[in-house]
């Protein structure tokens, strides 16, 4: 159980996470729109890979997917804010 | 971390090794496609640009004068003859062009090597985005196993040149070791290039965030990112294009004679048509030049210098480069083409050696799970069986008969249905009593026998075989011919090693019930 | 100069081969001193050399392929270099250093 959740957080929630972070990252880097995209973009597979490899590293299982469930959940409101804000 | 390496290599790791072996075919795409088209004209020269230009522009005209786009693919060093294709109502087309009389070689229906590389990241049977994602999906679990096999390896530079063979698990353990850390470097640049290569298909939310949903945003998002101007729609006014050697002479002024590798035409023949040229890029690793002219009146509208843009563009262009090391000579082909069997081997060793440990395992306490039995069928299955049913392909296309319907279709089949055999043959045989030792040594060989008989087939079927070949110095042909023998002989030394090393293994009485484990041997021989 | 560079390349992980506690006993037959203990400074030294020698090896892809192209043949010759030198380690200990100096002698030969 304990690995099941993790593989779910780690596959599932570092895929969400990424791209959290990827968008934040394009709405707050300074330089041209289509730079910022394609930066986020790159780096996005780098967040992933550390995202993956933390929850594996967590000390137990709840901790592991409590640490991607908030940063997913408050991330995700900061961008739906920041998003409709700017369209 | 030794858990997520083990598991996440393990749980994707034969569709990797599939990937691996048919990208690593895709560093001689060419030359696979030339001999998987023994119609193509041997030629060491061909005309002039200027004139292959019109003679292209003369046929595209006769054959498609109302498609929505032509694209001329000029002659190259590895690329001798002249490629024209079209996009009309019916999808795209294309013919093959001979580079002195402008006539269409008639090549056989094949999907050649570009079919076979284009697995590599399209898989088969499937749309390309489930595609896609299905092999980025493994490309990051590639990823993770790379982060973690480093962190996990301790002793990383002290075991550098380690290999001690006759050891069994420890001999699997230090060649899983040496070709995975000795081209590290390829390893972790394929990786992450081949995960930025989809990214546009997988990470779509961070651009849409930015440029909505609408294929308008998404358009001024291309055309942002490669500094090109949004295309523009047909007018349906019919005007005659301007003179396509004169737009060559002045893209040769400047890039330089021989340099144009590519003519595209967008809206031929209408008042708003684009002329595209693209410069070869064989002397950097980043660089992408375009130029573009109006159609009709042959004024230059924009020069597309990917160079110097931005941090992040460079840093793209060279990712993909480097991925298909296009830039690449013979030398450095060769030597992507060790690195990518180098990492094929290292997935393979990776598999056996986990398949190895659980069965000495499973010997001792008498009873082997079917999760096991199953990956040590896969595994021989897939590390033999790829092999033999991508010689099957090559044998198809010399064996289909060239009037058949769907035939490029019906090549790949036989790849798909001969592998499929290969990996169902394992469950079979067991049936018969043999032991998996056994099974490998019979794969084995049969992947020699087929690699072994490959030029000889193409004697028989062909005139471009090895007779002919090493006669008029058509090396690439020869080449492949060549190629294939030392594969098969490969194939069938590792065969013997096996055999040699079963038949001791049964005579020192070791056999503990129907199953034995793998005997050691060299990894480098177990693996094309 | 690619084959310069491959050999130098070679040469500079026999070196460090050789540096190294596991594989100098390999190597050690053709080798004149007999003695177990080597000093530090002499370990130090000839990691340096070896280490000298995988950056001129750079130095020559470079010069023969520019910049980029020449640090990937690098990469790629390196990788080569490096599975030579292990699979001759495990087999042929001895020929390491004939190899090398059929290679120096390959390449003085392609100079000429």
């Amino acid at each position: 159980m304990a690995i099941f959740s993790r593989t779910l957080a780690a596959i599932v929630g570092g895929y969400w996470l990424a791209n959290v972070m990827g968008i934040l990252l394009s709405l707050l880097l300074g330089g041209t729109q289509a730079n910022n995209v394609l930066t986020a973009m790159l780096m996005s597979f780098s967040m992933y890979a550390a995202v993956v490899i933390w929850v594996f590293s967590a000390k137990t299982a709840k901790q592991a997917c409590m640490g991607i469930l908030i940063p997913c959940i408050v991330g995700s409101l900061v961008v739906f804010v920041m998003v409709d804000g700017a369209l | 971390m030794s858990w997520l390496h083990t598991w996440g290599g393990l749980s994707v790791g034969w569709l990797l090794y599939f990937m691996f072996i048919t990208g690593t075919a895709g560093y001689f795409v060419s030359e696979i496609d030339y001999w998987m088209q023994p119609e193509m004209p041997h030629l060491n020269e061909s005309a002039e640009h200027g004139q292959l230009l019109l003679l292209a522009e003369q046929h595209l005209s006769r054959k498609a004068p109302t498609a929505k786009s032509w694209r001329i693919y000029l002659p190259s060093e590895r690329e001798r003859t002249l490629k024209v294709r079209w996009q009309d109502g019916d999808g795209r087309h294309k013919d093959i062009l001979h580079p002195v009389s402008g006539d269409v070689v008639n090549v056989r229906d094949t999907g050649g090597g570009g079919q076979l590389y284009g697995m590599h990241y399209r898989l088969h049977y499937m749309p390309r985005t489930v595609a896609f994602i299905i092999t980025s999906l493994c490309g990051m679990f590639m990823l993770i196993a790379l982060i973690t096999g480093i962190v996990i390896h301790k002793k990383i530079f002290i075991d550098f040149f380690t290999f001690r063979p006759g050891k069994k698990q420890r001999s699997w353990l230090d060649m899983h070791n040496i070709l995975s850390v000795l081209p590290l470097p390829f390893h972790l640049m394929i990786t992450y290039s081949g995960l930025i290569f989809l990214m546009f298909t997988t990470m779509p939310a961070v651009f849409i965030a930015s440029y909505g949903v609408e294929e308008e945003g998404q358009q001024r998002f291309r055309s942002e990112l490669r500094s090109t101007p949004i295309p523009i729609k047909a007018t349906g006014n019919r005007m005659s294009l301007t003179s396509l050697p004169e737009l060559l002479e002045k893209a040769e002024g400047s890039w330089g004679q021989g340099n144009v590798s590519r003519v595209s035409i967008e809206h031929p023949g209408d008042s708003q048509a684009r002329i595209t040229l693209q410069k070869r890029r064989v002397d950097q690793v980043s660089d992408e030049q375009k130029l573009i002219y109006h159609g009709v009146s042959g004024q230059l509208l924009s020069a597309v210098d990917e160079v110097g843009t931005s941090a992040s563009k460079s840093f793209y262009a060279l990712m993909i480069r480097l991925h298909i090391g296009e830039f690449a000579g013979t030398v450095l082909r060769w030597l992507y083409f060790l690195s990518g069997l180098m990492g094929a081997g290292m997935i393979a060793t990776g598999m056996v050696l986990w398949a190895n440990k659980r069965r000495t395992k499973a010997d001792k306490s008498g009873h082997a799970s079917k999760g096991l039995i199953l990956a040590e069928h896969l595994n021989v299955g897939t590390i033999t069986g790829l092999p033999i049913a991508i010689a099957a392909y090559f044998l198809a296309n010399r064996l289909i008969p060239l009037g058949l319907e769907n035939r490029a279709e019906w090549e790949v089949n036989i790849l798909f249905i001969t592998w499929a055999s290969m990996l169902v043959y394992p469950a079979f045989i067991s049936k018969f009593k043999q032991v998996l030792a056994a099974i490998w040594v019979q794969q084995l060989t049969l992947a020699s026998m087929l690699y072994l008989m490959l030029p000889v087939i193409n004697m028989i079927t062909t005139n471009k075989h090895l007779g002919v070949s090493l006669l008029t110095a058509d090396w690439v042909r020869a080449g492949f011919d060549v190629s294939m023998l030392i594969i098969g002989l490969c194939f069938g030394v590792a065969a013997f090693k096996m055999q040699l090393k079963k038949q001791s293994a049964k005579s020192q009485g070791t056999a503990k019930g129907a199953q034995q484990t793998v005997p050691t041997m060299l990894a480098k021989d177990v693996s094309p | 100069m690619i084959l310069l560079s491959f050999a130098l390349l070679f040469m500079g992980f026999a070196g460090l081969s050789l540096a190294m506690k596991r594989h100098y006993p390999q190597l050690q037959p053709i080798m004149e001193k007999n003695s177990q203990q080597r000093s530090k400074q002499v370990i130090i030294a000839i990691r340096l050399l070896a280490y000298s020698c995988l950056l001129t090896g750079l130095f020559f892809c470079i010069n023969s392929q520019g910049i980029s192209i020449g640090f990937v043949f690098w990469l790629g010759l390196l990788t080569l270099a490096a599975l030579l030198q292990a699979m001759l380690l495990s087999y042929r200990p001895r020929w390491v250093f004939g190899f090398g100096l059929m290679l120096l002698g390959c390449t003085l030969f392609s100079v000429i």
